[in-house]
């Protein structure tokens, strides 16, 4: 028999101290959504359940005895730390659940220049570890546009990636080893070495679970040096979509690794670049690390782009500023609420990826059907920002002027219909629908779609770890 | 009624920083490199038209609306922008010279426009734009076209086909006025004004037709007779640095820091309030 | 040279704008002859109570209805171009700053609004003032006379003795005119008399990052238990989140309080301009490299809600002891 909300929150304030168990309707409220329903939160409307409280968790042991308590007792847990989650991770879809909040455990454990390691309990905020290395000269080299919010437990169970991964990497190169709970309160450390072949990279069950399978509680990710000085930005445009995405590859498959390669369309660009991009693509690179291997790296780049007489140099100073204040704060989300609310015109984002040979594919076929199918769309567009030997990713960007109708119905009027274009062209393609939020809890659908007959590795995993169905109901695998 | 809504496209001066704020021999600063945007208080002019627009259309008559700015092909995409918001007609006068402190030189090109269309009679603009912070151009365009002027506009209403109501800020309190236009409306801080976002199939639709671009020699019938020199020139431009010697609160948790702040410091500060 | 002073009496910043008049003109060079100060004042106002503030000793009264430019600047343009002076200052309040734009016109000069500093040149003068959104200082030549100049309200104000002996050299009644013909009806509902924001001696800015209306709300409930009065910058006041008396900056009101902290503000030169004469200034912000950091004596890095939580409970904790 389901515990009532009461008898959750009394039996909560018995294992943790009470001032970590928030009950207030506000925080609740907040609480019960990510940025995947900001459109309905503006107009104060909250359609989702509400959950029974928010837990701040202050250790390991905590993250246990919650996790044990809601086993016991079928709770749905929704574990959360920096709360800038895309796609509907965060949302409590079923009633009376926990979202154990895990941003008061925000220590950086170790900073390990010896061997090239730091480590952080989940809260931690990604630019305080940042800054803190960079006053030692190193760097993550993780930067997602949320930084400034993000916290590092969210950033590994995202499987998150940020904008200087192609040299870098995405969180899954740049994790060591981890300390996860799961929901039968076990609590595993995968430690700190190089590589083993001890069984497979168990890591990666870990790694993109979405609060699906266990909580993380603490991270190693490798430092790098921090080099800025030997940074090089090139930037061009360019007549279409198909010959950025042959530079990109050209780069890539040369064995170049630049920093930052980015290919916007016109829409896009036209976004962020109107003072120069003149209804053109554009095409970013930056060229960074040792000063010999970033100097290699521009004059590579350089002579693969003179390939292609259709690319215009552009002074970098055109890019530099963009690119400095590119990053996500707390005021440009409220500036950016007030807007919403006044024009009704809202703006998402769905991120793909897949081999060169079919991207430009999708991204034409997506782009024209969202301009066919879907009513009052304002910016279709689209950018490649993470490049890979066997192809890249692409970032849609699709904004529209919300027309007659609820806040609530925004959703099933606009996004959805969207995701679904998006999602469908891929997977039959031959792509992915997920880059780097996540599935969250609105590309579930698809989630079979998505690994075929591999699913049943994927399934098999919740059934082995999660049993009773306590985490993150709804999250990967669909609700039901 | 026929309303023209002059406009300035301005960089986004936030994004500068430090070094960037150089002058240059010719009294310039470099600005070229960081994202534009509609000057806000035009952005309010703008987006205030259209909302009486959309009034007149509830009320079943339609006003003819006109976007204006003088600048190079840069402000081509807003003006087309506009355009598929609904102002019928976007003009640019493209200008050479150094218009940043010249309001007079504006408000002339502005004026020999109206006059030359001789259709309009609402003007709004915003009260000034960021770079030269004049203050004066929409001051000017009023004299020169002999119209009346409100200041610190903050909203329009529709009252009939030919009478509108104007709030404005004075420093006596807030000022409605049931006009007549003609009049020039220079708009100040008003709430609730962002632009609206034009659809892809309306910016399509414009897409084909060229934006109009007219000289300073287009408008010669109609400028020939306005005063165009000033007498005022800029002698001098040099960065205003705002910086105190900042101390920096550290603690390990936020209400150490809070302690420290009062203990140390504002406890005193406040007794000698 | 000769000079003339306008000064608009119905605004509530009148007194001290005659204060900084007569500071202005004190630091000139001797005038040619008796500077002259005209003054519009409101009908029920007392004109003992006007000339008291006089910044010179002759003045000329103009009782009016309300402040309407097209109705005073006929007026003025009667009664100076005549015999014009060679520059006039006009109060840097919203009616002074059009007057001063729109008088030059009429009568040929150049103008220049907002101006902070001047300097006559032999018979041309140096004006300088804020631009590009005042991260820079412009200095401007003006060549064309009558010199018709509004004056910063951010201007230095000494308290200099009232000049002896005001005397009122014409008075007149300007309260029969109508309003001009385009004006059908108009309305005023009045501001307070006293602006909260310029008298107070501890403000509480709040910026955008205070994210909603209901954040301010609480934010204001705070200002209060602090003993300060809530200001809000240029994004907040657009946003509806606060009503735009409550305005700080170069658009709004130009405050010198005791102390101010800066709760959530970015610290652009647009709104520091309104606190800049503060004696001490708190900031408190999550980005270090906000420029609000650099202008404040003492600077926090953290959420902004906590720490006003625990400063109100501080306070409260020693009041009741």
């Amino acid at each position: 028999m389901a515990l009532t909300r009461e008898a959750i929150v009394t039996a909560l304030v018995d294992i943790v101290d009470p001032d970590q168990v928030v009950t207030d309707e506000a925080v609740l409220k907040e609480s019960s959504i990510d940025r995947f329903r900001r459109f309905e939160e503006l107009h104060g409307v909250y359609t989702q359940p509400l959950p029974a409280a928010v837990v701040y968790v202050r250790s390991t042991s905590d993250v246990v005895k919650v996790l044990q308590f809601a086993n016991k007792h079928g709770i749905n847990i929704v574990p959360r730390t920096g709360h800038t989650a895309t796609e509907g991770g965060l949302e409590t879809v079923v009633e009376n659940s926990l979202v154990v909040d895990g941003s008061a455990m925000n220590k950086v454990i170790k900073i390990d220049p010896v061997n090239m390691q730091a480590t952080c309990q989940c809260g931690t905020p990604l630019l305080v570890l940042e800054d803190q290395l960079r006053e030692l000269g190193y760097t993550t080299g993780h930067s997602p546009q949320s930084k400034p919010l993000a916290q590092l437990g969210g950033l590994v169970a995202t499987r998150s990636i940020g904008q200087f991964s192609t040299l870098y990497g995405g969180i899954e190169e740049m994790v060591v080893g981890l300390e996860a709970v799961f929901p039968n309160g076990q609590i595993t450390r995968i430690k700190n070495v190089p590589r083993r072949a001890a069984g497979p990279d168990i890591r990666h069950i870990i790694i993109g679970n979405e609060g699906a399978l266990c909580y993380i509680t603490e991270i190693t990710v490798k430092i790098f040096k921090f080099m800025p000085e030997n940074n090089i930005l090139l930037g061009y445009t360019l007549e279409n979509m198909k010959t950025g995405f042959e530079i990109l590859r050209e780069v890539m498959v040369n064995g170049y690794r630049p920093s930052v390669a980015r290919l916007y369309d016109e829409e896009d660009g036209a976004y962020h670049f109107s003072h120069f991009a003149n209804n053109r693509c554009v095409l970013i690179f930056m060229a960074e690390g040792p000063k010999g291997i970033a100097e290699a790296t521009a004059a590579a780049i350089e002579e693969i782009v003179t390939r292609f007489p259709e690319c215009e140099k552009v002074d970098t100073r055109y890019i530099k500023t963009w690119f400095d204040h590119l990053n996500w704060d707390a005021t440009d989300i409220a500036q950016e609420r007030a807007e919403i609310v006044e024009t009704k015109n809202i703006g998402n984002t769905t991120e793909i990826s897949a081999n060169w040979e079919i991207i430009n594919q999708i991204y034409e076929t997506c782009t024209e059907r969202m301009r066919n199918e879907i009513p009052d769309m304002t910016i279709i567009g689209g950018h490649s920002s993470h490049s890979y030997i066997n192809g890249t990713n692409l970032y849609f960007v699709h904004y529209y002027n919300v027309v007659d109708c609820k806040p609530e119905e925004e959703i099933t009027k606009y996004h959805w219909p969207i995701k679904k274009i998006i999602v469908e062209e891929t997977i039959k393609a031959g792509g992915s629908m997920c880059h780097h939020h996540g599935v969250g809890k609105h590309r579930t659908p698809w989630i079979k779609d998505e690994h075929g007959s591999s699913y049943y590795i994927l399934e098999t995993l919740k059934k082995a770890f999660d049993p009773q169905g306590i985490m993150n109901r709804g999250t990967i695998y669909p609700k039901s | 009624m026929n309303v023209l809504v002059s406009f300035k496209v301005v960089p986004d001066l936030d994004l500068l920083s430090g070094n960037d704020w150089t002058v240059d021999g010719n009294c310039q600063v470099e600005t070229r490199f960081v994202k534009k945007m509609i000057n806000p208080y035009d952005e309010s002019a703008l987006e205030l038209a259209l909302k009486l627009a959309d009034q007149a259309g509830n009320a079943g008559f339609s006003i003819d609306l006109s976007a204006l700015t003088i600048a190079d092909s840069g402000s081509d995409l807003t003006l087309k922008s506009l355009r598929a918001l609904g102002y019928r007609q976007a003009i640019r006068i493209a200008e050479e010279d150094d218009l940043r402190f010249a309001p007079e030189k504006v408000a002339a090109l502005i004026t020999a426009y109206a006059r030359q269309r001789d259709d309009f009679n609402l003007i709004f603009m915003g009260r000034q734009s960021g770079v030269g912070d004049n203050a004066k151009t929409p001051l000017i365009t009023a004299e020169l076209l002999g119209w009346p002027c409100i200041t610190q506009v903050t909203g329009v209403t529709m009252i009939s086909q030919h009478t509108l109501q104007v709030s404005a800020i004075s420093d006596q309190g807030l000022v409605t006025r049931t006009i007549k236009p003609p009049c020039l409306l220079a708009v100040g801080n008003a709430p609730f004004s962002y632009l609206r976002v034009p659809t892809l199939r309306a910016i399509k639709e414009q897409a084909e037709q060229p934006i109009d671009v007219i000289t300073r020699s287009d408008l010669k019938n109609t400028l020939s007779s306005l005063p165009y020199n000033p007498g005022i020139n800029l002698i001098k431009l040099e960065p205003i640095s705002r910086k105190r010697n900042s101390v920096i609160i550290e603690g390990s948790n936020t209400a150490e820091k809070a302690e420290k702040l009062y203990q140390q410091y504002l406890k005193g500060w406040l007794t000698e309030l | 040279m000769k000079y003339r002073l306008i000064i608009n009496g119905c605004s509530p910043g009148f007194a001290t704008d005659c204060r900084s008049m007569q500071t202005i003109v004190t630091n000139l060079p001797a005038a040619d002859n008796e500077t002259e100060t005209i003054v519009f004042y409101h009908y029920s106002d007392q004109k003992t109570k006007i000339m008291a503030q006089a910044p010179t000793a002759s003045i000329r009264l103009i009782r009016i209805k309300e402040f309407e430019a097209d109705t005073v600047l006929p007026f003025l343009e009667e009664l100076e171009s005549p015999a014009p002076a060679d520059l006039y200052l006009f109060s840097g309040d919203y009616g002074g700053s059009e007057l001063a734009v729109r008088f030059a016109c009429r009568l040929g000069g150049s103008s220049l609004a907002a101006v902070e500093d001047l300097e006559l040149i032999g018979e041309e003068i140096n004006c300088s003032k804020s631009v590009y959104n005042g991260f820079m200082r412009g200095t401007f030549r003006l060549s064309e006379k009558p010199y018709c100049l509004s004056v910063s309200r951010g201007m230095a104000t000494s308290d200099l003795m009232r000049p002896p002996g005001v005397k009122a050299l014409s008075e007149t009644d300007l309260t029969e005119r109508k309003w001009p013909e385009y004006i059908l009806k108009r309305r005023i509902e009045k501001a307070e008399s006293v602006n909260k924001l310029k008298a107070a001696n501890f403000i509480l800015a709040a910026g955008r990052g205070v994210k909603s209306k209901d954040n301010l709300i609480m934010l204001q409930q705070n200002a209060a238990k602090l003993g300060a009065e809530l200001g809000v910058s240029r994004p907040v006041a657009m946003n509806g989140w606060a009503p735009l008396n409550k305005l700080i900056g170069a658009s709004g009101t130009l405050a010198s309080p005791k102390l101010c902290i800066a709760a959530a503000v970015s610290g652009s030169p647009a709104f520091y301009i309104g606190i800049e004469k503060s004696k001490r200034i708190i900031a408190i912000n999550t980005d270090p490299d906000a420029p609000m950091i650099e202008g404040a004596d003492l600077a926090i890095i953290d959420h902004y809600e906590p720490v006003i939580d625990q400063l109100v409970r501080l306070i409260e904790k020693d009041k009741t002891g």
